[in-house]
């Protein structure tokens, strides 16, 4: 007889971690943010968020921009679709764990994973 | 709630989320009623400024002039303390809000001095008002 894994182990690990689940937490609230509010929301320090956007970047969750507000430089960060996705799925996840109600109207309906 | 590097545990990370949620939604808030507050105190100050000029309160008149600077001072101070989601569409839209603000304040002034009538006077108020709440409702809207 084998027993079905624990759902622990379909949450997204790229998106299970303390700062990159803030920063997806917060784009997907928010849409599209700039660097400083990020920073300032997640009270972290300018090379960890950078850190942890690359790797979101990297796996094609995050988009990034750089550009300027008059002649200062500015980066704006954005969910991809990938992203959307992800975090979404992540959610119904962590619902399932912690034994709360299914789907709401925040995640897709075909977005259940759990088995 | 800031956040290190350490394990999470599921419902700590559901508090994260929930975190994240709040903090996008008061700062939402906050920029939406620093818009409405700027432009009620713009038209309530064009209301009261088209009596004032027929009352000829020479010391109270010059008094008045000040109110729409601190209103935006005012609005500056609380926006810098409290930052809010600022992605590059609302960030346009703030800048032409804000200029189309200072354009028509000052028409708004020009024509409170000139119109004959208390009643216009008080009336060219409405268009600067007008430019805040399209920003207050801006900044509401995700």
């Amino acid at each position: 007889m084998t027993e079905k894994p624990h759902p622990r182990h379909k949450l997204d690990e790229i998106i299970h971690s303390p700062v990159r689940l803030s920063i997806m937490a917060t784009l997907a609230a928010a849409g599209e943010t700039d660097f400083r509010f990020l920073r300032e929301a997640l009270e972290i320090s300018d090379s960890l968020l950078s850190k942890h956007v690359s790797q979101l970047e990297a796996s094609g969750y995050v988009n990034v921009v750089k550009g300027y507000v008059g002649k200062r430089p500015s980066t704006w960060y954005s969910m991809t679709d990938t992203g959307r996705a992800a975090f979404t799925r992540y959610r119904v996840t962590l619902r399932h764990i912690l034994g709360e109600r299914g789907p709401t109207s925040e995640d897709s309906p075909d977005e259940e994973i759990i088995g | 709630m800031s956040v290190s590097e350490e394990s999470l545990e599921p419902d700590a990370a559901m508090a994260r989320i929930k975190h994240a949620e709040m903090l996008v939604r008061s700062g939402r808030r906050w920029r939406a009623a620093s818009f409405a507050a700027v432009g009620l105190v713009t038209m309530g100050y064009f209301a009261v400024m088209g009596g004032v000029r027929y009352a000829q309160s020479g010391l109270l008149g010059m008094v008045m002039t000040l109110v729409p600077t601190l209103a935006v001072v005012a609005m500056m101070e609380i926006l810098g303390k409290r930052r809010a989601v600022q992605g590059r569409q609302l960030l346009h839209t703030e800048y032409v809000l804000a200029g189309a603000y200072a354009g028509l304040t000052c028409v708004a002034g020009i024509l409170a001095v000139l119109l004959p009538h208390p009643m216009p006077a008080a009336l060219s108020g409405v268009a600067p008002g007008v430019a805040c709440f399209i920003g207050s409702w801006r900044a509401a809207r995700r």
